[in-house]
């Protein structure tokens, strides 16, 4: 370690100090007593100098011309309208968060329509359900909440039933064939895009988008027995044998005593989707073969009939049938040419 | 029926529609198992085989 030399010098030796050196070295206690350092005695409070507190000069007086509003036009001009500025940045910090808010609700609302609109795959899955909902409370709450903290009288109120609506209305617009919740597999159904097996279209079938309307006429177990479902194929292939199309004429049917409806495609679903479960006989404009969209044990079933043929593409087949099932891919074969060929019209084809 | 293969044809509306509805109405009657257009034409091709070969032949040397 280095040592340094120091030099100590007694107070007495030092020479004497000049005014301005001796006003330095009075030094003051914490009390704000001053002693000398020279001879250690307290020379009791200084009093601190202060200057006498001038009085504000008198404003000039102005007198106010007619018409001005001195408390905005004065303002404006004195402050080259700095202070409207910030009037108006004011009231924009008080409304923004309250404006903003309802319109992010309005926001996720459409564009989750958007999405429903493009990918009615994807905008039928629960999981993109729960997302929208999700956002909507969040964006909702974000509303009420700025609402109450900026007491926005104006924008809060009539924004409310607007922006409620809204959310009320996505809340509802639950997928239709979907479990809502605490049913058995309902959080991994939430993350299955297996599009064809997507939906519970109801009596053990599963399918994707395309037969998403099958799900709003779910088979029941008050439905029709295989042999009922075989007395009415039977019928029909002997009425269309013996009196064509003419369904007036159809006397083995009008005999029977679970009795279908007889109709045309595009009423087929849209109007008689409840009588499934005694039959639905679907009469083309073109062809001398009948569909047939059923409800059989509580399962989905379809068959054509004509022609002194029968044949069943999906759910039992009764006696006297052919079974053309193909449970594998029922979506992609004859059941969707079936659909087409005899022009059922779905819930889905009635909003386009 | 020997190795089958994929092949893509370029139809018109019309004509796809027919194919598709000969598929449906032969399906429907039991004289397909399913309403396969692809079958249809097949057995189109089937039907008119001789005539196609005979075109063949007219053009050889």
């Amino acid at each position: 370690m280095t040592e340094h030399a120091r030099q100590i010098i007694a107070a007495e030796e030092l020479p004497p100090t000049d005014s301005a050196a001796e006003i330095e070295a009075v030094s003051k206690t914490a009390d704000g007593e001053a002693f000398d350092p020279a001879t250690g005695e307290l020379i009791g409070n200084q009093p601190t100098q202060t200057e006498e507190p001038q009085a504000a000069p008198e404003a000039p007086k102005v007198e106010l011309i007619d018409g001005l509003d001195p408390e905005t036009d004065i303002a404006l001009v004195v402050s080259r309208g700095h202070v409207n500025i910030a009037r108006a940045q004011q009231i924009t910090t008080l409304l923004t968060p309250v404006a903003m808010s309802a319109a992010f609700v309005a926001v996720v609302s459409l564009a989750a329509a958007v999405v429903q609109t493009f990918s009615p795959f994807i905008g039928a899955s629960a999981f993109f359900y729960w997302i929208k909902v999700g956002l909507l409370v969040l964006c909702f709450g974000s509303y009420l909440l700025e609402w109450a903290r900026n007491r926005s009288v104006l924008l809060g109120p009539i924004l409310l039933v607007p922006i409620a609506a809204i959310v009320v209305l996505n809340i509802a617009q639950y997928p239709s064939g979907r479990q809502l919740y605490g049913e058995p597999g309902f959080v991994s159904s939430l993350f299955t895009f297996d599009r064809d097996t997507y939906f519970d279209l109801g009596g053990g079938l599963r399918g994707g988008p395309d037969f998403r309307w099958m799900a709003d006429y779910k088979p029941m177990p008050e439905s029709l027995s295989v042999a009922d479902y075989g007395r009415l194929t039977d019928a029909l292939s002997k009425d269309i044998a013996a009196k064509g199309m003419e369904a007036a004429e159809w006397s083995n049917v009008a005999e029977l005593v679970k009795a279908p409806i007889i109709t045309r495609g595009e009423k087929a679903i849209l109007e008689h989707g409840d009588k499934l479960k005694t039959g639905v006989v679907v009469v083309p404009h073109d062809l001398r073969i009948v569909a047939v969209l059923a409800h059989v044990e509580g399962k989905w079933s379809a068959a054509v009939v004509g022609g002194g043929n029968c044949t069943v593409l999906l759910g039992p087949a009764p006696q006297g049938c052919r079974d053309n099932n193909n449970p594998d891919n029922w979506q992609a074969g004859d059941f969707r040419m079936l659909i087409e060929r005899f022009e059922i019209k779905t819930a889905e084809a009635a909003q386009e | 029926m020997g190795n089958l293969v994929t092949t893509s044809l370029v139809l018109t509306d019309d004509q796809q529609r027919l194919l598709k509805n000969v598929a449906a109405v032969r399906m429907m009657r039991g004289q397909q198992q399913t309403a396969s257009v692809s079958e249809v034409v097949r057995d189109l091709i089937e039907r008119n085989a001789p005539a196609l070969q005979a075109e063949i032949e007219g053009a050889k040397k």
